[in-house]
């Protein structure tokens, strides 16, 4: 048996990218190859390990390569599963561009399902999509006195990236943030201008009933009415709605009351 | 303005937004459609709001349907009266009405916090159907240029309003429907005794043309106003009147192909008036009858099939036990089993187990090599569906017979996900208290006792 290699690499998009271009550079072979994110906890015995150094310059070249090889379809594919919480993110990315670089296939790189790790790739894109698409419509935003919008979510996958770009063209003129509770991680929107993303390192302020405008409970209030009467009471499938709105969801929804 | 509607905004003008919000959300409920697809808007640096092909929901409400509009009625207060109709104005009922203003403050409000996709406005016939389109048109115009609202908007096209006004109003809304309201126009005559088959008829065509010299101007002028852009539905009442599924599956395809209708939408009856001409329904609406339309409509819009290869004159109703295209298959053993390498995806998207979405993987993983029973179950196929149909490189999955009695039974083994099931249990042991009659009776039996 050929001795493994392990690329150990920060656990980010660049990260990632990085790696691969460590691949590349080294010229290791893919199918002996895989990569680690962050700290490895077991060491394998016949298995060689490499850690690798973000690099951003490294990690962009990856990236126009992609776009440039495989096409924007394939490309918004592999960014989706960058985002993914699936330990095997690295994998399945690295050895998706492997396949395609090595050019056994036809069409569009992402169809070919054959192959485990396209495979792979096609499912964590679609479940990023997916939960992005849920917080698209799930998140609820509170408006604060200064007429900010203020939400919360907790995601599973990274989605914030996507979100943000939905609700940044739906409210142009709108102040709004929103926190990703498990990541800590922000975006916030200025009216007329553009969105940022933050990295805190500790939880920020909770945000108490106090903090509304004036009218926030009353609105809020009037939704809950709207929720309840819309429901046809003959109908009634609460096991349905929890399928289609599971509970992590509701927590940070004001829908209920 | 007219004298009536005078006197109900002033008497309106004292309930609360609360009240109204709960009395013509109330009225509303029982309008299908919510959806907010079809429309792909960016939003605009002037104002708020845009919009999603895709549609997004935005809550469930506790009937599990999805919540993406908000949705309400302009007013409740109606001269006509349907006997289906919890509005009709023989019904002593709390009567509300919103102004244009309330409605448009009250959608922005709730858009602004992500609670909905839009608006979606519908109306008792106030005084008449000019003036109730005309203050559907107010409210529109007001929320779409005075609060630069680019959010979706479906609203409700009011048979026998002017054509000018169904016109004016199409350019500022994403989808209109206007409701059949029942499958044949005998049913119509019967029930809704103000409505006529013809003047419903009438804006849907007006709509379709519109939509259409629409779509030839916007070639020559790219910016040219959108007429209706997310397309028209309707919608209909099912169970309310004797029609057999046949003849409703052949009403939805007629408006498919004549009106090109975008959706039409069943509405399982509910009886909220206890009317004497309407059927009384012992264990609620016909929530199985109404799955099992919508399982045939998605045949007919995606997967190309016709109502009449569905049902026919001597079968003129959907099977119970089995959906519509397990059904189809069963009947047609002679065109299984289909080798997944080979058939073409139309055949394809007839095998039971196989979607649009595995149908076209199928397709398009295809091209790199042949695929295996292993890889389908990967992609999403329901193998345990569909392995009595197909053949992947000329082996079936196990050596089953292709008989019918034999499939059948097999397929009836598998629980059917349906949407309604309250414990998710559809096949279980039989037993002596299965009959449904006999439970009434032991309920009343019980109350005997008690």
């Amino acid at each position: 048996m050929q001795d493994r290699n392990i690329l150990v690499c920060e656990d980010s998009p660049e990260g990632i990218f990085s790696a691969v271009y460590y691949a590349y550079e080294q010229k290791m072979n893919p199918n002996i190859t895989f990569i680690q994110l962050n700290v490895v906890e077991d060491y394998e015995l016949f298995s060689k390990y490499f850690s690798v150094e973000t690099d951003f310059e490294k990690a962009e070249k990856v990236d126009k390569t992609i776009v440039k090889r495989f096409g924007e379809i394939s490309y918004s594919y592999l960014w989706y599963a960058l985002y993914s919480r699936n330990e095997e993110r690295g994998n399945a990315v690295y050895h998706t561009i492997a396949r395609g670089l090595s050019g056994a296939y036809k069409g569009e790189l992402v169809n070919y399902l054959q192959d485990p790790y396209v495979l792979a790739v096609s499912k964590m894109r679609q479940s990023v999509w997916c939960e992005a698409h849920h917080y698209m419509g799930f998140i609820r935003f509170q408006e604060l006195k200064n007429k900010i919008l203020y939400s919360e979510i907790e995601p599973k996958n990274q989605v914030l990236p996507m979100i943000a770009r939905h609700f940044a063209d739906r409210f142009p003129g709108e102040n709004f943030i929103i926190k990703d509770k498990g990541r800590n991680f922000y975006v916030v929107h200025e009216a007329g201008k553009g969105y940022v993303f933050h990295q805190q390192e500790e939880q920020g302020v909770t945000i108490t009933d106090d903090m509304y405008s004036k009218e926030e409970v009353e609105i809020q209030h009037l939704f809950q009415i709207f929720h309840k009467t819309i429901a046809i009471e003959e109908r009634t499938n609460l096991k349905l709605q929890r399928q289609l709105l599971p509970l992590r969801f509701r927590e940070n929804m004001i829908d209920f009351c | 303005m007219d004298k009536k509607l005078v006197q109900i905004q002033e008497k309106e003008s004292n309930s609360s937004i609360m009240d109204k919000l709960r009395i013509l959300s109330d009225a509303a409920k029982y309008d299908v459609a919510c959806t907010s697809s079809g429309v792909d808007r960016r939003g605009s640096k002037n104002g708020m709001g845009n919009s999603i092909a895709a549609g997004i929901c935005h809550s469930f409400s506790a009937d599990g349907r999805c919540i993406s509009l908000l949705k309400i009625l302009m007013t409740n207060y109606c001269i006509y009266d349907c006997k289906y109709c919890k509005n009709r104005v023989s019904n002593d009922i709390p009567r509300a009405a919103f102004t244009p203003e309330e409605i448009a403050r009250l959608t922005v409000d709730f858009y602004r916090r992500n609670y909905i996709e839009g608006l979606f406005l519908s109306s008792g016939i106030i005084e008449n159907p000019d003036t109730t389109m005309e203050l559907l048109y107010q409210t529109i115009f007001l929320l779409r240029t005075k609060y630069h609202f680019y959010g979706y908007i479906h609203v409700k096209g009011i048979p026998g309003a002017d054509a000018a006004l169904i016109e004016k109003i199409g350019y500022l809304v994403d989808r209109m429907s206007v409701n059949l309201e029942l499958p044949t126009a005998e049913a119509l005559k019967e029930l809704a005794p103000n409505k006529h088959r013809k003047i419903i008829l009438k804006p849907m065509r007006q709509i379709q043309n519109g939509i259409n010299i629409n779509k030839n101007e916007l070639v020559v002028y790219k910016n040219a106003p959108k007429f209706v852009s997310g397309g028209q539905s309707t919608q209909m009442i099912i169970g309310a009147t004797p029609e057999s599924d046949y003849q409703i599956v052949q009403v939805a395809e007629s408006l498919y192909q004549k009106f090109q209708l975008k959706r039409v939408f069943y509405s399982a009856f509910v009886n909220v008036n206890e009317d004497k001409s309407l059927p009384a329904l012992s264990s609620g609406p016909p929530l199985l009858r109404e799955h099992r339309l919508y399982q045939a409509d998605f045949l007919l819009r995606f997967y190309g099939f016709e109502a009449k290869e569905l049902l026919s004159e001597t079968h003129p109703n959907f099977n119970v036990f089995l959906d519509p295209k397990a059904d189809w298959a069963l009947q047609h053993l002679e065109l299984f089993p289909m080798e997944i390498n080979r058939a073409s995806y139309e055949m394809l998207l007839r095998v039971p187990g196989i979607g649009v979405k595995s149908a076209q993987r199928i397709v398009r993983a295809r091209r790199n090599g042949n695929l295996e029973f292993e890889h389908l179950k990967k992609i999403g196929v329901v193998l345990k569906r569909a392995l009595y149909f197909i053949t992947c490189n000329g082996k079936m999955m196990y050596p089953t017979k292709i008989e019918e009695d034999y499939i059948t039974r097999n397929l009836l083994n598998i629980k059917e996900k349906l949407p309604f099931d309250a414990d998710g249990v559809t096949y279980r042991q039989i037993s002596l208290f299965d009959d449904i009659r006999f439970q009434d009776k032991l309920a009343e039996g019980m109350t005997y006792a008690g």
